[in-house]
């Protein structure tokens, strides 16, 4: 294990943590002297804190959706990750998100990309297709890997958004009390370089749950307690720190 | 679920849980205020109310359990006045009604797996779990009432009759969650009307001497104070310890 690494992520979180209460308490950017932190942008540590889950969450709560409905209202806004189209849609309907799109307006946010996965398909019409397919499903209630097991077997659902459609439902009472509530999470590509950099090379599924096991342990008491996703999340985006500190380039956001 | 409240000597204005519950709540959970008699009942006209004809607070707890149609049950105490809704944080801010119904929601999804459930209550729920399990229920229980039905229990004791539900079930081996998402919290304890009514140092005292003596092995005697009653028999129960008994 590299120990200097591990310190860095500690620090990462840590500082993240800070930068949130600081901003929170209404001082004045900027919220911290770490140039990295002050110049790209890092999720918060818990995901339920991030603007977009607010928002999503808001609309979902102005709607009052009931609970057999999350699963596929949860899976369009994931697809879109866009508040005002999960809006429309829940008001509108599908064609009035189309309408939207044809007159200019934005319908997908872009901090990840939905594709067609290569087919000819209106991507509107892709999403209603994946969402109507979660919708005919029993997503079920006894475990967060079993609901996620579930939606990553519906076309157009990797594992990625399966587990974030899982970290809603987990968030928003349609998976309240499960047993793996604390302890589920899926391997994503950032998380493995970040789990890489700390425990060496050779983050897999199989080694995965081991080593995101060791840190859960190993940081406990040193960062904000975390469940299991949010540490996978804040993992990915400390590689990002770790990537921009040592200059290695790739996509880069900045902040504001 | 279906939502009742029993309430005893509290008039419209004093009704603090149905009024704080909101409008869609009630509606979504046939909530119904349980009456002992008509007179009671005609006083609070412009309410949801069912007469039960049995006496006090145990009563209407046994009248729930042997008349509910629906399976799923949640019994609140009718001072509940604050509610409180928990941040990602683990903080605890005023709830308003979706929170409350987003609670509801909760339990009724819990007592799939559960035979009792609840919603927190304010007091150390800062160090709650989202879902602590295995523990206290105060105010708000939830229950599965054919389970309780298939068991041949029921509501015995005028006082602590919520301890010797949860007992009760804790020790046949049927776990509880209560759900900390929200917490409630009522104004004070032993106000005018509910319990206060027939209240007494004598009937605490031999409510807890019994508690004590069917669950020997997680209930202990002790000596309180408050309520303006003076000093008073209490209980003390090891809810972990209680759960893992077997009867």
């Amino acid at each position: 294990m590299n120990s200097n690494m591990l310190d860095l992520f500690m620090y990462y979180v840590n500082e993240r943590e800070a930068v949130q209460r600081r901003r929170e308490a209404g001082l004045v950017a900027p919220w911290t002297l770490d140039p990295i932190l002050r110049n790209h942008h890092f999720c918060h540590n818990r995901r339920e804190d991030d603007r977009g889950t607010k928002e999503i969450r808001a609309v979902v709560r102005d709607y009052l959706c009931e609970v057999s409905s999350l699963p596929w209202v949860y899976t369009m806004a994931r697809l879109f990750n866009h508040h005002l189209t999960v809006r429309t849609w829940l008001s509108e309907g599908e064609e009035a998100v189309k309408l939207n799109r044809d007159v200019g307006c934005k319908i997908f946010n872009t901090a990840y990309l939905v594709s067609t996965a290569g087919e000819a398909i209106d991507k509107v019409d892709y999403v209603a297709r994946v969402v109507h397919e979660v919708a005919k499903l029993e997503v079920p209630r006894t475990s967060c890997r079993e609901a996620f097991e579930t939606l990553r077997s519906v076309k157009g659902l990797g594992s990625f958004l399966a587990g974030q459609i899982v970290a809603d439902l987990k968030n928003d009472r349609y998976l309240v009390g499960v047993p793996d509530w604390e302890t589920f999470s899926v391997l994503g590509p950032g998380s493995k370089k970040g789990l890489d950099y700390i425990f060496g090379p050779g983050t897999t599924e199989r080694t995965y749950e081991a080593r995101i096991d060791l840190l859960d342990k190993i940081t406990e008491g040193k960062i904000p307690k975390l469940h299991r996703q949010d540490l996978q999340n804040t993992m990915c985006e400390y590689q990002k720190y770790v990537k921009y500190k040592m200059g290695l380039g790739g996509r880069q956001r900045r902040y504001p | 679920m279906r939502i009742y409240i029993p309430t005893r000597g509290r008039p419209p204005s004093e009704q603090h849980t149905w009024h704080n519950l909101g409008e869609e709540v009630r509606g979504k959970y046939s909530a119904t205020l349980l009456v002992e008699t008509q007179e009671e009942a005609e006083a609070l006209s412009n309410f949801t109310v069912q007469v039960t004809g049995a006496s006090g607070i145990v009563g209407a707890r046994r009248w729930v359990v042997d008349n509910s149609p629906d399976h799923k049950v949640m019994m609140l105490d009718d001072d509940l006045k604050s509610w409180a809704v928990r941040t990602p944080e683990g903080k605890y801010i005023k709830a308003n009604f979706v929170d409350i119904l987003y609670g509801m929601d909760a339990v009724s999804l819990l007592l799939d797996t559960h035979a009792h459930s609840g919603i927190g209550f304010r007091q150390f729920a800062n160090n709650k779990p989202l879902v602590d399990t295995d523990t206290k229920a105060l105010r708000a229980l939830a229950y599965r009432v054919d389970v309780i039905r298939k068991e041949g229990i029921n509501f015995t004791l005028p006082l602590m009759q919520d301890f010797e539900m949860t007992l009760e079930l804790l020790t046949r081996g049927y776990g509880n969650a209560i759900y900390y998402g929200i917490v409630q919290d009522q104004s004070a304890s032993h106000t005018k009307g509910g319990c206060s009514a027939f209240r007494t140092v004598e009937l605490l005292e031999k409510c807890a001497r019994e508690l004590q003596q069917r669950f020997p092995h997680c209930v202990k005697l002790r000596k309180a104070d408050g309520w303006g009653l003076g000093e008073r028999t209490d209980v003390s129960v090891q809810w972990k310890k209680a759960a893992e008994y077997e009867q």
